[in-house]
C-alpha cells in the first residue's frame, strides 16, 4: 500500500496509465457479463435513445444497446492490437537478429527494403495494403503488421549488432558455436527485454491505427462492435445522437492513453539512463 | 568593502544529511589573489557555487553567512541576486569547450553580458573588442563574428575571462579554469587571469588542482579537506611550512619540493 | 549531397516497386472495373489488352516505369482523367491545411514543451505531460467528429466542412491557397471565411503531433538546460527570458528540426482521415475515394507523391542542419 502511494507520488501519470490499462482489461472481461442486453439485439422501437437506466450509454440507430456493444467490442479491439504488436515484436526481433548475423548482401537488401517501407506514410501504406487485400479485420491487421514492422527490425538489428560484439557472444563464436547457437542462446534472450518494452510503447499507436482503418471502413466489418467501426457508424447521427460516437471514441482514447502512460512508466523503470518523464 | 567574506558556512545534502562543507570561514580582499586547493570532493567547487548563490538542487545551507561586497546572499530575492551576478560577482567555468553557447556568435554572447552590466547598445561592439584585445586575442573584430567551435580551447577560455571581467566585478571565482586546457595554453591563460584581476582590483578566488600554479601566482593559499578549511596563510608559508597533516599530505604530491618530515605543532588553522 | 540524392532515388524506385506489387495483390479485375459490370466478356478482354494487363508482370512494370519517367502517373479508373492532373488539383487544399496545422503544432510544441521543461517535476509539468499524452492518444477521426458536434452542431460557431461557404466564389488562383490568394487580392471577408473553414480541420490534424512535439521539446530542453553554457549564462545574471530564448531553445530545437520536416511531409501525405471528416477537397479525400473505388493508378500516384514529400523533407533537413547548427555548416 505504501509502495503504491510512493509510486503515485513519484510518477502520478505512469500510475494513472497502469490503472487505466487495468480498468480496460476489467471492462473487457466483466463488461459483457454486466451488460443488460446482448450486443446485437435489434429493437427498432427503442432506436437512438439517449443514455438512461435502461440503456446506460443509449441505443444506436437499430435500437442496440451502446454499452453492450462497447463491452463486447473491447476484447476484439484490444486483442487485435496485442496480436499485431506480438507479431511485429516476434517477427521484428527474428528478422533484425538474422539480418545482423548474416550481414553482407542479405543485410543490405533487407535494410533498403526497410528504408522503402519507411518512406511511405504509415496510414497511407496500411490503407493501400488493406484496400488491395480487401476490407476485413484480418487484412487490416496484416497491413498494420507490415507498417509497424520496419521500426522493430531496425531496432532489433542495431541491438543485435551491439550484442554480437560483446565479449560473451564473441567468446561463444571463438569457441566454435554456430550462428544458430549464438542467435538462440546469446542474442534472442538479451534482445527480448528491449523489444518487449518497445512493443508496449507501440500498443497505443496500433489501437489507434486499427481504429482508423475501421473508421475508414477497411477494418472489422459491421455488425462487429469494433470500436473504430462504432465511431464511424455513429458519425451520421452525431447531431442528434452524440452518445453513439462519443463513448466508443472516449474508450479508444482512454485505452491509448493508458498504454502510452504505462509504456513511459515501464521504459523509465527499465532504462533509467533516458530522461525520465516527470 | 571586502569582496568575499564567508563565515562559518555549513552545507548539507538534504537526502541523507551528509555534511559537505563544515563550518567554513574565509575572506578574499580587494585586489587579492587567493588560491583554494584541496583534493577532489573536498568542497572547493561547492564553495564557489555557494558564493555565487547557485548551490545545486538537493543541497542546503545549514548555517553561516556569505557576504559578497558587503551584501549578504542569504535571503536575497531572485532579482537582487541576478543584479549581484550582473555587476559584482562572476564565475569562470572549468571547461571552455562547453561554457559558450554553440549556436551563438562570440560577439552576441559578449553583448548579452555587457547589456546586463549596463553598457549602452551603441557602445557594446567597441567595448567587446576592447575586452578581447585586453585578453591579447588577435583580430577582435573578426572574433566577434566567430562561433565558439571555430576557436581553440585557450582562446575560448580567454573569451570567458573577458566576459567575467566585463562589468569590473568586485569578486571573480575561477573554478579549475586551466584544467581542461592544453599545457601550452595554461600559462598564458593563468597569467592573463591574474593580471586582469590585479588591474581591476577585483578579488580573485582561484580554485585549482594545480599546486604549482597556485604557488606561483597566489598571494594567499587556502587548503580544504573534507569540507573544512585546514590551512590558511601566505603562499610561501603554506608551501614552506604547512601546519596541518592534510596539507602536508596534499603538498607531498608536489614534485619540486620535499615536505618537512618533522611535524610542526598543529595550530588549529591560522584563520 | 550527390550520394544523398542517389540514395533518395533508390528509395523512390523501391516505393514504385512496392506500389506496383500492391496493385498486383488486388483480387479484383481492373479491366472488369474499367469496363463496368454490364460489359461483355469480349469487351473486358479488349480493355485488358488496351491497358496491357494481359502481358507478363515485369513487362507491365517496365511500361509503368517508362510512363512514370515522363511524369505520367496513369489514368484514373473512376474519372478517366490523368492521375497527375487530379493530384495537382487536390494539392493546394492539402498544402493550405497542412501549413496551418504545422504552425499550430510548432506553437503548441514550443509553448507546452518549454513550460513543462521549466517546471520539470512540478505540477505544471505533470499536467502538461498528461495533456500531451492525451493529445497523442485521442483518435483523430473522433476528435474531428466531436469538434464538429460542438463548434458547428451545438455552438454554431464554425462551418462543418469544405474550403469555402457555398455562396462565395474562390479567389483568383495565384498560389492555390485560398487564404493567401484572398489576402493578396485584398478580399478580406473572403479570407476570413477561408480561415473559419480551416480552423477545425487544422486543429484536428495538429492535435496528435502537438502532443509529440511538446514531449520532444521538453525532453530536449531539459537536457540543454543542464548544459554548462546555460548555467554560465544564468550565473552571468542574464534574465531567464534571454537564457531561454537565446541560449537554451536554439540548441534544444536542433534535434527538433528533423522531426519538424518529416512532420510536414507526414501532414501533406497523411491528412486522409481529417480531410474525409471535414469534406476537405485535398489529397486525403482524393485517396480515400480512390481506395473506396479500388482506383489503383490513383492510389499508387498518391503513394508515390507522399514518398516524394518524405524524400524532399529528408533533403531539406540536411540543408537546414547546416543553417541552424553552425558546427555543421560551411566553416
Amino acid at each position: 500500500m505504501s509502495a503504491l502511494r510512493l509510486a503515485m507520488r513519484r510518477d502520478p501519470a505512469g500510475s494513472l496509465g497502469a490503472l487505466l490499462v487495468l480498468l480496460l482489461l476489467g471492462f473487457a472481461m466483466l463488461g459483457p457479463l454486466v451488460a443488460q442486453h446482448p450486443p446485437d439485439a435489434i429493437a427498432l422501437a427503442r432506436r437512438l435513445q439517449p443514455p438512461s437506466a435502461l440503456n446506460w450509454l443509449g441505443t444506436d440507430e437499430l435500437g442496440r444497446d451502446v454499452f453492450a456493444r462497447l463491452a463486447h467490442g473491447a476484447w476484439p479491439s484490444l486483442m487485435a492490437a496485442l496480436l499485431v504488436v506480438g507479431t511485429t515484436v516476434t517477427l521484428g526481433t527474428l528478422l533484425g537478429a538474422f539480418s545482423a548475423l548474416l550481414g553482407g548482401l542479405a543485410d543490405a537488401v533487407a535494410m533498403r527494403i526497410i528504408d522503402v517501407l519507411l518512406a511511405v506514410p504509415a496510414l497511407v501504406l496500411a490503407m493501400a495494403l488493406a484496400a488491395a487485400l480487401g476490407p476485413s479485420l484480418v487484412n487490416a491487421l496484416i497491413a498494420l503488421v507490415v507498417v509497424r514492422l520496419p521500426v522493430f527490425v531496425r531496432l532489433a538489428r542495431a541491438q543485435a549488432l551491439v550484442l554480437r560484439s560483446r565479449p560473451f557472444a564473441e567468446f561463444a563464436r571463438l569457441a566454435g558455436a554456430g550462428r544458430w547457437h549464438v542467435l538462440r542462446h546469446h542474442l534472442l534472450p538479451n534482445l527480448a527485454g528491449i523489444m518487449v518494452v518497445q512493443g508496449l510503447m507501440d500498443v497505443a499507436a496500433v489501437i489507434l491505427g486499427a481504429a482508423a482503418l475501421g473508421f475508414i471502413g477497411l477494418g472489422a466489418q459491421p455488425p462487429s462492435p469494433e470500436w473504430g467501426g462504432l465511431v464511424a457508424s455513429g458519425r451520421h447521427f452525431m447531431a442528434d445522437a452524440w452518445w453513439l460516437s462519443l463513448f466508443p471514441g472516449l474508450a479508444l482514447m482512454l485505452a491509448a492513453l493508458g498504454f502510452n502512460l504505462l509504456g513511459d512508466l515501464v521504459r523509465d523503470v527499465l532504462d533509467p539512463r533516458q530522461e525520465p518523464a516527470p | 568593502m571586502t569582496p568575499l567574506v564567508i563565515s562559518n558556512l555549513t552545507v548539507c545534502r538534504r537526502a541523507d544529511g551528509r555534511v559537505l562543507i563544515d563550518g567554513l570561514s574565509l575572506s578574499v580582499a580587494a585586489g587579492e589573489v587567493v588560491g583554494l586547493v584541496g583534493e577532489s570532493g573536498s568542497g572547493k567547487s561547492l564553495t564557489a557555487m555557494a558564493a555565487i548563490g547557485m548551490l545545486p538542487a538537493g543541497l542546503q545551507q545549514e548555517a553561516g553567512s556569505i557576504m559578497v561586497a558587503g551584501v549578504p546572499l542569504g535571503g536575497l530575492a531572485t532579482a537582487a541576486l541576478r543584479q549581484l551576478r550582473q555587476r559584482t560577482v562572476s564565475l569562470i567555468f572549468q571547461d571552455p569547450m562547453t561554457a559558450l553557447c554553440p549556436t551563438r556568435r562570440i560577439g552576441a554572447q559578449l553583448a548579452d553580458v555587457l547589456a546586463v552590466a549596463g553598457c549602452p547598445r551603441t557602445d557594446r561592439v567597441a567595448r567587446a573588442m576592447a575586452l578581447l584585445a585586453d585578453m591579447h586575442l588577435p583580430d577582435p573584430a573578426m572574433l566577434l563574428r566567430r562561433y565558439p567551435h571555430q576557436l581553440s580551447g585557450g582562446q575560448r577560455q580567454r573569451v570567458l575571462i573577458a566576459m567575467a571581467f566585463s562589468a569590473s566585478p568586485a569578486l571573480v571565482l575561477a573554478d579549475e579554469v586551466t584544467t581542461a586546457l592544453d599545457v601550452s595554453a595554461r600559462a598564458q591563460v593563468l597569467r592573463l587571469l591574474v593580471e586582469r584581476a590585479r588591474q581591476m582590483g577585483s578579488g580573485l578566488l582561484f580554485i585549482t588542482h594545480d599546486l604549482g600554479a597556485a604557488r606561483h601566482c597566489c598571494d594567499r593559499i587556502l587548503v580544504m579537506a573534507g569540507g573544512r578549511l585546514v590551512e590558511n596563510g601566505p603562499a610561501a608559508q603554506v608551501f614552506g611550512q604547512p601546519a596541518s597533516p592534510e596539507a602536508r599530505q596534499l603538498l607531498a604530491a608536489l614534485p619540486e619540493r620535499a615536505v618537512p618530515r618533522q611535524p610542526l605543532p598543529v595550530g588549529g588553522g591560522l584563520q | 549531397m550527390l550520394r544523398r540524392l542517389a540514395a533518395t532515388l533508390v528509395v523512390l524506385l523501391g516505393v514504385s516497386v512496392v506500389t506496383f506489387v500492391i496493385t498486383q495483390l488486388v483480387p479484383s479485375d481492373t479491366a472488369r472495373l474499367v469496363a463496368g459490370d454490364l460489359a461483355s466478356e469480349a469487351r473486358v478482354a479488349e480493355i485488358r489488352q488496351e491497358l496491357g494487363l494481359d502481358r507478363p508482370l515485369p513487362v507491365q512494370y517496365a511500361t509503368y516505369m517508362q510512363r512514370l519517367a515522363r511524369g505520367d502517373l496513369g489514368v484514373s479508373i473512376r474519372s478517366g482523367r490523368p492521375v497527375a492532373e487530379e493530384l495537382a488539383e487536390a494539392l493546394p487544399a492539402t498544402v493550405e491545411l497542412a501549413l496551418l496545422a504545422f504552425v499550430i503544432i510548432l506553437i503548441n510544441g514550443l509553448l507546452l514543451g518549454s513550460l513543462a521543461a521549466l517546471a520539470a517535476g512540478r505540477w505544471p509539468d505533470h499536467l502538461i505531460r498528461l495533456l500531451s499524452t492525451m493529445m497523442i492518444s485521442a483518435p483523430t477521426f473522433w476528435i474531428g467528429l466531436v469538434l464538429i458536434a460542438l463548434c458547428f452542431g451545438q455552438l454554431d460557431l464554425l462551418p462543418a466542412g469544405g474550403r469555402l461557404s457555398p455562396e462565395l466564389v474562390p479567389p483568383v488562383a495565384i498560389t492555390g491557397l485560398y487564404g493567401l490568394d484572398a489576402m493578396l487580392a485584398g478580399q478580406w471577408r473572403l479570407a476570413g471565411d477561408v480561415v473559419t473553414h480551416l480552423l477545425m480541420p487544422a486543429l484536428t490534424l495538429a492535435l496528435a503531433a502537438s502532443g509529440s512535439a511538446a514531449r520532444l521539446v521538453r525532453a530536449s530542453l531539459l537536457e540543454v538546460l543542464q548544459e554548462d553554457h546555460v548555467r554560465r549564462a544564468r550565473v552571468a545574471g542574464l534574465s531567464e527570458w534571454v537564457v531561454l530564448t537565446r541560449y537554451a531553445l536554439p540548441n534544444a530545437l536542433v534535434p527538433f528540426i528533423t522531426t519538424a520536416a518529416i512532420l510536414l511531409a507526414d501532414l501533406l501525405g497523411g491528412a486522409v482521415v481529417t480531410e474525409a471528416i471535414f469534406s476537405w477537397p485535398g489529397l486525403g479525400s482524393y485517396t480515400l475515394e480512390a481506395v473506396a473505388g479500388l482506383d489503383f493508378p490513383a492510389i499508387m500516384g498518391f503513394t508515390l507523391l507522399a514518398a516524394l514529400f518524405y524524400a524532399a523533407a529528408n533533403l531539406v533537413v540536411d540543408v537546414l542542419y547546416g543553417v541552424v547548427d553552425p558546427r555543421l555548416g560551411p566553416a
